[in-house]
């Protein structure tokens, strides 16, 4: 009786997991139950380490907030970008479509329209192309069923926008001569003529979603292009 | 709260999911810029940029329940980014947390301790979110809420018997144990 008795006692003699907890959370140094069998069961000690870990985890989570006055700048200029990928993606009504549609229309009767999609965007985290930024500045690549399009963005002295961009066909082909496009911000309308190479350059880009669009041939490439180089 | 029909307002490009949602998570994004020794405007730019590149990249969140983790990786890479502009001799690789023992982490060994710090409290974030409300909010009030309130305090707020908020918080914290591990994958 008394061995069965002995064996009961044992058992219960690890301690639980809230013992454990009371005992980290005391901080009493006075000798305890917990702290005695601590030294002599493994069990009991991993799950105390676990628990401390634990503890110091949560401590760790409290973290001080930025400023109200920086979350409230962030969130607006998040907001802004949300309007912006809005406005990227509402219906064209032909009816009345809007002035850069228009703009893009003027630009030769029957082409062959293509959407072109971003592909990577230096402001969003992507080995592609990661890395040689300036300052301020932002890189986005496009494609464009046959052609590529990488468009370099960033800030000039006066605050307006500096863009660089080329077409490069995906295969050997060459490009077609005579390239030239469109920029529509707002209601402003800035023309440039492609290089023999697909280079070319706008300058003084006010602030705003950008549309540009790019004739090639028979092709007109049109591409959308958010710009949060800086406060609207 | 809950994080599905926040995660879905995000999707949504609902403005009102996008205001709480950074406000909820920028005690996390803020405490990257520190840790990466970041300082004045870099600081505030890393802040900013990583709520911008949050919206443009919300389609990648595989995972609501990981928002912690993801919107805590989102930041890290901007800060490497940032601090790889600054110190443009410093290759991407040495940055990341792969290279542990390059030359760039050994002038700042603490910034992968404090990053590893950090991964652990955006997983614990996400795991808080999992539990049950009732855990949710004694684990908060409890362990997240500076100067801890007392037992006495937490009964007459939450009007819980006294006696009962110890084993509670028990049994909540080992509810989260097994979260954290299941999130750790292990
Ligand atoms: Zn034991």
């Amino acid at each position: 009786m008394r061995t069965r008795g002995t064996v009961i006692v044992m058992k219960r003699k690890h301690a639980n997991w809230e013992e454990i907890l009371d005992y980290l959370e005391s901080g009493e140094p006075t000798e305890t139950f917990v702290s005695a069998h601590l030294r002599t069961c493994d069990r009991c000690a991993r799950l105390c380490a676990e628990a401390r870990k634990m503890l110091k985890l949560c401590a760790a989570a409290r973290l001080p907030q930025p400023p109200a006055e920086l979350i409230e700048r962030a969130t607006e200029r998040a907001l802004a970008e949300l309007s912006i990928e809005r406005e990227m993606t509402e219906e064209i009504s032909p009816s009345s479509p809007p002035a850069w549609a228009r703009a893009f229309r003027a630009l030769g009767e029957g082409l062959a329209e293509i959407q072109a999609t971003m592909v990577a965007d230096s402001l969003v985290p992507s080995h592609a192309v990661r890395g040689g930024a300036p300052e301020g500045s932002r890189t986005m690549i496009y494609n464009a069923q046959s052609y590529s399009v990488a468009i370099s963005l960033r800030p000039d002295a006066t605050g307006a926008a500096l863009l660089v961009g080329q077409v490069v066909p995906k295969t050997s082909a060459k490009l077609p001569p005579g390239g030239r496009l469109k920029l529509c911000v707002g209601h402003r309308e800035l023309e440039a003529v492609l290089s023999r190479h697909g280079e070319f350059v706008l300058r003084d880009i006010p602030a705003g979603l950008m549309r540009l669009g790019i004739v090639l041939g028979r092709s007109l490439i049109r591409l959308d292009i958010p710009s949060p180089l800086r406060e609207a | 709260m809950d994080r599905i029909p926040l995660v879905q307002g995000l999707l949504c490009r609902d403005e009102r999911a996008w205001r709480q949602f950074i406000r909820d998570y920028s005690g996390l994004i803020y405490a990257v810029a520190t840790e990466f020794h970041l300082k004045g405007a870099d600081r505030d730019d890393l802040f900013q940029n990583t709520c911008l590149a949050a919206v443009r990249a919300i389609d990648t969140l595989r995972d609501p329940s990981m928002l912690s983790l993801w919107i805590y990786r989102i930041a890290r890479n901007r800060a490497i980014d940032a601090l790889r502009r600054r110190r443009p001799e410093v290759s991407l690789e040495q940055l990341d947390g792969a290279a542990r023992s390059s030359a760039a982490m050994q002038e700042n060994p603490s910034i992968v301790d404090e990053l590893e710090r950090l991964e652990d409290v955006a997983r614990l974030r996400d795991a808080l979110d999992r539990l049950d409300d009732r855990c949710r909010r004694l684990v908060r009030i409890l362990y997240l809420t500076d100067p801890r309130p007392s037992y006495a305090d937490v009964a007459c707020r939450e009007k819980m018997p006294m006696g009962s908020i110890g084993p509670t918080r028990a049994r909540c914290l080992k509810k989260m144990r097994r979260l954290l591990k299941s999130l750790s994958g292990g």
